[in-house]
């Protein structure tokens, strides 16, 4: 293998990393703990039966009374998280003896979005009263039980697609039949208008950063964060990305409210009942931050996520709703303006982000054999030229 | 020479198949994932392999045209770096038995290249930089197509109608029309 100084970073280097790009603390410190262990041999897949063990040892020093564990399996979905399946048998101090079923959510070794599982669960913790999210019971935020930080949640009923054959489309989105979008759809636009309108306090969210009100610390927080991760990680040079960097900083634009963002809201991070059709769980809240609402919705509305009506005549977002009537329905769902301008940019940095991912830090874990998930992190290549085409086309409208 | 390497990939992805996937537990969907990505990746590798090497000649043309477009945007003052590696790159392509080691560091050499100027892009004044941004945005087009060409066995792209063919992007066919 040809030698690479990023496969075992020198600590200048890491250390230019976090003077050059300013993040908000608690990014800082996963993104400094993955570069200084990133040389050091980890296993990268371990058995049920390991972690199992680990989650005894966890449960014995947290729980004053006996409990058993049972029917631990893999789930499968998601390329960046290592998630166990288990029943717990137990007495809750507050509610006497039960059973839950919940999941294990440990970050691998480097994983493909490196981020907290501290700042997941506060999130959750909080949010659950506005949106639907899975009930979170503890956290091991350093690593203390578990080779890596861990969270535990209760599992969630529910699908991610409809059952029956999805028909061939061009890209990653999911297709819903039109009976599924008509029920799916509002409710898919007024949990993201939840989402933004949610009350952030210090107290609910104490690992989270907010960015000052009309200024563009927000903005810069996550052009750097993203700058960063392709500098660490990267293999070579792709001169776009650099384009798209120049361009990012130039025309950083202000934040006019703080909100929530979740950081990837789409089709196959939310669950649903297959007969009522109701939402019973958004998942996946690792990327989210306190910012501009706008890179949610640049997100959202990505080509590559979404897809032509079955007449080619309508882009739905996401594959579900229509892309005027999402932004009307956003608008007074949430009470929010969308900005045109600042659309743009947030499209520019989330395609900037995604090549980041895909490119970048994909490679970066699957040559250092860094996730239990290789293969399926690798896979990600295929679609990282579409992403990166993305890009290219939303620069060549603001440049 | 018989294509042996065919032939391993061939009995590898029937192994899988045939073989493996019937006593892999239905109910441990890790395993049953990654074998499918597996055999996917195999199959891609057998279609693909035999035009490895022409793949690595078109990416230094493709990261040339590139660097061609930066050099004639920011002038030869600024672009001195950019037209040595140009040359360089113009050595290993007229080189037949130019292997893939080096055709690939054709290829990065020409993309640092053009990387180093645009992080600079800033001193050049800010109508040298627009152009020069503007350049790499176009030019990177059939970079980006080609590849995307490539991968698109894989099936993410299965169903675009607006690739061109596999040959045309590796033989220039597509560059001559630029």
């Amino acid at each position: 293998m040809q030698l690479d100084f990023r496969d075992a970073p020198p600590s200048d280097f890491i250390e230019a990393m976090r003077t050059r790009y300013d993040v908000e603390p608690d990014v800082d410190k996963v993104l400094t703990r993955r570069m200084e262990r990133r040389s050091e041999t980890h296993p990268s897949y371990l058995s049920i039966g390991s972690l199992t063990q680990h989650l005894t040892q966890m449960l014995e020093a947290t729980l004053d009374a006996p409990f058993t564990i049972s029917g631990s399996r893999w789930l499968s979905g998601g390329a960046s998280k290592m998630q166990m399946r288990f029943s717990l048998d137990w007495t809750d101090p507050a509610t006497g003896r039960r059973t839950d079923e919940l999941v294990l959510r440990m970050e691998p070794t480097e994983s493909l979005n490196p981020s907290s599982r501290q700042r997941e669960f506060e999130l959750l913790r909080a949010i659950g009263a506005s949106v639907p999210v899975p009930q979170v019971f503890w956290v091991d935020a350093d690593g203390t039980w578990f080779p890596e930080p861990t969270l535990i949640y209760a599992f969630s009923q529910g699908i991610t697609k409809p059952p029956q054959k999805a028909r061939m489309v061009t890209g990653i989105g999911t297709y819903y039949p039109p009976e599924y979008r008509k029920a799916l759809g509002p409710q898919f636009v007024e949990n993201l208008a939840r989402i933004h309108r949610f009350p952030v306090t210090a107290e609910a969210l104490p690992s989270f950063d907010v960015p000052e009100a009309n200024s563009t610390e927000g903005a810069l927080w996550q052009v750097n964060r993203g700058r960063r991760i392709w500098e660490e990680d990267r293999s070579e040079d792709i001169p776009l990305m650099d384009v798209a960097a120049n361009w990012l900083t130039r025309n950083v634009p202000e934040v006019d409210t703080p909100s929530l963002v979740h950081g990837d809201y789409r089709a196959g991070n939310f669950l649903f009942d297959p007969d009522t059709k109701a939402f019973t769980a958004v998942l996946d809240w690792e990327r989210s931050y306190v910012g501009d609402r706008h890179r949610d919705l640049a997100w959202t509305s990505s080509r590559i996520l979404g897809m032509m009506d079955e007449d080619d005549r309508e882009f739905l977002i996401c594959g579900l709703v229509p892309q005027d009537e999402f932004f009307e329905r956003y608008q007074e769902a949430s009470g929010f303006s969308v900005d045109p301008d600042r659309m743009k940019w947030y499209q520019v940095l989330a395609r900037y982000q995604q090549v980041q991912t895909t490119l970048g830090t994909a490679y970066r874990v699957v040559r250092l054999s860094k996730s239990h998930q290789n293969i399926v992190v690798a896979r990600l290549e295929s679609v990282a030229y579409m992403l990166a085409e993305e890009l290219r086309r939303s620069l060549a409208e603001v440049c | 020479m018989a294509d042996y390497t065919q032939n391993v990939l061939k009995a590898a992805i029937h192994a899988l198949s045939e073989v493996v996937a019937p006593s892999v537990d239905p109910d441990d969907p890790l395993a049953v994932e990654q074998l499918n990505l597996v055999i996917a990746w195999l199959e891609f590798e057998r279609d693909r392999y035999p035009r490895s090497h022409d793949l690595h000649r078109a990416g230094v043309r493709w990261q040339r045209g590139i660097a061609e477009a930066a050099l004639a945007a920011v002038g030869p003052t600024h672009g001195r770096d950019l037209s040595d590696r140009i040359a360089r790159a113009d050595r290993v392509l007229a080189e037949p038995e130019a292997g893939e080691p080096q055709l690939r560091a054709a290829e990065q050499d020409l993309a640092a290249g053009v990387s180093d100027l645009v992080r600079a892009a800033d001193a050049f004044g800010p109508d040298s930089a627009r152009a020069l941004e503007r350049a790499v945005i176009a030019a990177s087009e059939n970079y980006l197509t080609g590849h995307r060409v490539w991968l698109q066995p894989l099936g993410v792209e299965a169903g675009a109608t607006d690739l061109p063919p596999l040959d045309d992007v590796l033989l220039g066919a597509c560059e001559d029309k630029q």
